[in-house]
């Protein structure tokens, strides 16, 4: 069954990428062609002869304000969902996500303390994303220490999550004027200014998604659990500190630029395991795919469905993907991680 | 030279020694038992072999010192079947004894040729051939087991740890199974070491018995030598009977 559905699901999971990138290259309040867009597109390819239809504002809405918004959308949500499938590998937890060991509440406290006590202006400055980013690696560390050697990696997170969470809430009380402004980050948004956010989290994404894809294999004999793997050769202890190394660049990175988006890292690999086999070989590439597309789609409605206002994506991801969730769960045979 | 010696081995556990001076060794082609009552250190004998726990004292594969072996090098010498092996429900029987092949495939590489070769060849001598592509989850308690053998086949080991082998299975799984590993042991020049509380079973198919006892071994040597009434009634503290079947023993349990 897994073998025979497998490229039906991949031949999905590229056409709803596919699907996303489109309509969030074409959907908009500008209200541009499609044509001229596709057309603006091919004129960016040498040689064709083709020349694009579109006046420099339009141009600049094209390639400078929403290709890049989609690419931010792509990266993202290719990390987290691929992060939470090996996540959900390497520690044998259904419920593991990418902010598993920390890293939400100490992203969380490093933009909160830069928005609270940074220099005005500082919220939209460089200074929030690589703070953040400081905060989210610290957290991961941290647990890492406690808990390295102990079977209770996660619970050290629960515990490192919570110390962070409890001077984050406390700082937010203290400036309760900016609470506002923190709790915007903290649900998550893909705002972005031209090329910027891609540029400080593409190397990252990339180091992140490679690493992980090639541990596809190793994480299929982790099934197995740690002295099965072990007598087969696995060093488990090496393959789990690769894994989080890799997991924690790339989600700290996604936070730092995009905050808080729930949802994705647990509700991706779980579709992906329902439709298509819980083997890591198939679900890891698959969750890169979907868990792009899943993001740009999302991020496509919530900057349309209150236009001109804009929903935070964490909330569109956890509205829209519960439901989706819902339905998989009831029509598919649970098949553990 | 032996397959597998173990020279003086002793593990402690959270500092409490759990198995202490164990020597035995274990021919190609031989079948040895490890017997003795629960705690008796039967499974860390067996973890110590496999490099689950770091022992005192040494353990020899094919000759070699296994605390300077490699991970990969130790898996591609020494197979082990678990007491409970986990099998996720939804991989197929071929997938699943593909894995056995991953002490030979590179850390970020996949199987090749020769591991398809392996795998498909384990799969055909425990007669799996028409189950190869069903889920481990739908298989009957007795297919799973073989699978899991099937996996340790692929592995192409010298020596097979087994734990328990047949604990889950009703009376005609059991002797199947066993029947089995005895075949693979005779064709294969597998040293097997399995633990084992059958003692029935012991007699009819170990050629050498450890009985192990508060972690020290308390005999060696041939069934007829270790399944004595005397020695299994002080090691077990149990009232055990041992009757003779024709060249087989039958050990029973008795009313004190």
């Amino acid at each position: 069954m897994t073998a025979r559905r497998t490229p039906t699901v991949a031949a999905a999971a590229v056409a709803f990428l596919a699907a996303a990138v489109v309509a969030g290259l074409l959907v908009g309040p500008a209200g541009l062609p499609a044509g001229d867009v596709a057309q603006a597109f091919a004129a960016k390819v040498p040689l064709l002869g083709v020349h694009s239809p579109l006046g420099p504002t339009e141009s600049t809405i094209v390639f400078d304000l929403r290709l890049p918004r989609v690419a931010l959308g792509a990266l993202v949500g290719a990390t987290l969902a691929v992060a939470g499938g090996a996540y959900q590998g390497v520690f044998r937890n259904p419920l593991a996500d990418p902010y598993l060991l920390g890293i939400a509440a100490g992203s969380g406290l490093g933009a909160t303390l830069v928005i609270a006590y940074g220099p005005p202006g500082s919220s939209t400055s460089m200074l929030l994303p690589a703070v953040a980013f400081a905060g989210g690696v610290t957290s991961v560390v941290l647990t890492y220490l406690v808990g390295r050697g102990t079977t209770s990696l996660i619970l050290a997170g629960v515990t490192v999550a919570a110390f962070f969470t409890a001077l984050e809430t406390f700082v937010q009380q203290q400036r309760s004027e900016s609470i506002r402004d923190i709790y915007a980050w903290l649900l998550g948004q893909l705002e972005t200014s031209g090329w910027t956010e891609v540029a400080i989290i593409a190397p990252y994404a990339i180091v992140a998604l490679v690493t992980l894809v090639a541990h596809r294999r190793v994480l299929d004999v982790l099934r197995l659990g740690d002295d099965e793997a072990a007598a087969l050769g696995v060093d488990v202890g090496r393959v789990r500190l690769a894994v989080i190394v890799a997991a924690t660049l790339g989600t700290a990175a996604a936070v730092a630029v995009s905050g808080l988006i729930g949802f994705v890292g647990i509700i991706v690999p779980h579709a992906i395991r329902m439709l298509a086999g819980g083997s890591y070989r198939v679900l890891l590439p698959l969750s890169v795919v979907a868990g792009a597309g899943f993001l740009v789609f999302a991020d496509l409605l919530a900057r349309t469905v209150l236009s001109p206002a804009e929903l935070p994506i964490g909330v569109v991801t956890a509205f829209f993907g519960a439901p989706f969730f819902a339905v998989v769960l009831r029509t598919t045979r649970v098949v553990g991680a | 030279m032996s397959a597998l010696a173990l020279d003086r081995v002793s593990v402690a556990l959270g500092g409490r020694p759990v198995i202490k001076d164990v020597s035995l060794s274990v021919r190609s082609g031989q079948w040895a038992a490890l017997v003795g009552p629960n705690g008796s250190g039967k499974t860390t004998v067996l973890r110590a072999i496999a490099g689950f726990v770091r022992p005192r004292g040494r353990v020899l594969v094919v000759g070699v010192d296994s605390a300077r072996l490699r991970r990969r090098e130790r898996a591609r010498l020494v197979a082990v079947v678990p007491q409970l092996p986990t099998t996720p429900a939804d991989m197929t029987v071929r997938e699943y004894v593909l894995l056995g092949r991953t002490p030979y495939v590179g850390y970020f590489g996949g199987s090749g040729r020769a591991d398809r070769v392996a795998a498909d060849r384990a799969i055909e001598r425990l007669d799996l051939c028409a189950l190869a592509a069903r889920r481990l989850g739908w298989l009957s308690g007795g297919e799973r087991q073989r699978a899991v053998l099937a996996r340790a086949l692929a592995q192409e080991a010298r020596i097979l740890l087994l734990d328990e082998p047949t604990s889950a299975l009703d009376l005609a799984r059991q002797q199947q199974v066993l029947e089995l590993v005895d075949e693979l042991r005779r064709e294969e020049g597998l040293a097997v070491l399995a633990a084992m509380h059958d003692l029935t079973a012991v007699s009819l198919y170990a050629e050498a018995v450890h009985l192990l006892g508060g972690g020290r071994l308390a005999a060696s040597g041939a069934p007829r030598e270790v399944l004595r009434a005397e020695v299994l009634t002080a090691s077990y503290g149990a009232s055990v009977r041992v009757l003779q079947d024709g060249a087989d023993l039958v050990v029973v349990a008795a009313r004190p």
